[in-house]
């Protein structure tokens, strides 16, 4: 590995700076993961910021935890949102808010109150009642996008599929 | 220059105003931009369960603009991004063909034709034509993807000038500001909600010690976190703020 620990990547780190018992450390991470292939659950905290571009040796770490965070899912171990995101995405074409939150909810997530109160009120102040409360609703595209979701996965639904890569299924090359 | 906009899922809820705003602008200046059936771009969280799903997604969004001879031009920076990422890996004749390979199944094709602008970009080349406006006390927040990483950027992620040149060309008296390339904590805000809101805040608090009277911002989550954390400083989206406060009639660009 290219990395001579400098810890640029951790001292710029969005995630890293918010944890003030500083367990999240991508310096770390990926060393762990590169020495021993151990994962970390706190890859699933990266802020997706890109902070640490800024590496002098030209390491990207952001991709470094989205391989970890991959790998995860290969392995099935798929958080509540993830699964909620992609899910939405593959039936309604877009992530539909309403759709993505209701899903979110079913799964046992619990948002933060404040956060949902002054959601609602942005909402209406910035588009009224019909913007805060829409019911999901399906895009044009959800067809031609479902149809994407199950040739590249075959059958296997979210979370289930084996530790490889996913492969092209029956589509001529 | 025929461009298709891009609007990402946002503009159908919390990024509504960011979008309708854009396209009045773009409207008024007589920049004409075609509508289409675009997907949702899958951001990261799709790239990382499958990266074929991602890939696929994205050409078809590319081949929809290409069917029409037009390029992107979008307001959502995670749109931007990933569009942008995808578009390149197609330039590979290898990577399109076997992404071809899928969208087949959809009757599509894309043959690496379109180029994908953010709006920031464009309304930056016809700054001029603009419209005035007064001069408001504004800190310019760029958050993370429209400036990281870089490949992917519209400016010098470590100095970027692009959006403040935007504002201060139609009159805005945009203040230092210091932490505008910092992270909003938005994409944490199903995972760790007190960092999200933590961070957040200190945005706010940094822009009020700037001397700010609005923030003015260009991604539709950073318009989302920073308005939802408090009530105090205004945050808008810069297209909005533009016309709001435009005091003299736009020129049309014919």
């Amino acid at each position: 590995m290219k990395c001579y620990q400098c810890g640029t990547c951790t001292a710029d780190c969005t995630s890293a700076n918010l944890d003030e018992r500083g367990e999240f450390n991508p310096r770390r991470m990926m060393l762990d993961y590169f020495e021993r292939g151990e994962l970390s659950e706190l890859c699933w905290l990266c802020a997706s910021c890109f902070k640490c571009y800024r590496c002098p040796r030209g390491v990207k770490p952001y991709e470094v935890l989205a391989e970890m965070r991959a790998e995860y899912i290969r392995q099935g171990k798929v958080p509540a949102y993830v699964k909620a995101f992609v899910e939405t995405v593959k039936s309604y074409g877009e992530l539909d808010e309403t759709a993505f939150f209701m899903k979110l909810m079913k799964s046992g997530k619990i948002m933060d109150p404040s956060i949902v109160l002054s959601t609602l009120k942005n909402s209406i102040r910035n588009g009224g009642l019909s913007k805060a409360i829409s019911l999901p609703k399906k895009s044009k595209c959800a067809k031609e996008v479902s149809m994407i979701f199950s040739v590249v996965e075959g059958v296997s639904p979210v979370g289930e599929r084996k530790a490889e890569k996913p492969t092209v299924v029956g589509v001529p090359a | 220059m025929k461009l298709a906009f891009f609007p990402g899922c946002s503009a159908r809820s919390s990024g509504m105003e960011y979008a309708k705003s854009t396209l009045e602008l773009l409207e008024k200046l007589g920049i004409e931009v075609s509508r289409h059936d675009f997907n949702c771009c899958g951001t990261h969280i799709v790239e990382e369960y499958s990266r074929d799903i991602w890939l696929a997604l994205n050409a078809r969004n590319l081949a929809l603009a290409e069917e029409s001879k037009a390029d992107i031009v979008t307001t959502c920076p995670a749109c931007y991004q990933n569009l942008k990422k995808v578009n390149i890996e197609l330039q590979d004749e290898e990577v399109r063909k076997r992404v071809n390979g899928i969208l087949a199944s959809i009757n599509r094709e894309y043959n690496g034709g379109v180029s994908v602008f953010h709006v920031i970009e464009v309304l930056s080349k016809v700054a001029d034509k603009l419209p005035q406006v007064e001069g408001k006390k504004v800190a310019a927040y760029y958050g993370c993807q429209i400036l990281r990483p870089p490949e992917l950027g519209v400016d010098n992620p470590e100095n970027p000038t692009i959006f403040e040149d935007l504002l201060e060309k139609v009159g805005f008296n945009v203040v230092d500001f210091r932490v505008k390339a910092e992270c909003c904590g938005g994409t944490l805000l199903l995972t760790n909600s007190e960092g999200f809101k933590k961070r957040a805040l200190s945005i706010v608090r940094e822009a009020k010690k700037a001397g700010a009277e609005c923030i003015a911002t260009l991604c539709p989550l950073c318009q989302f976190s920073l308005e939802v954390v408090q009530d105090k400083m205004p945050v808008k989206p810069f297209t909005s703020l533009i016309l709001e406060h435009a005091n003299k009639e736009i020129e049309v660009l014919k």
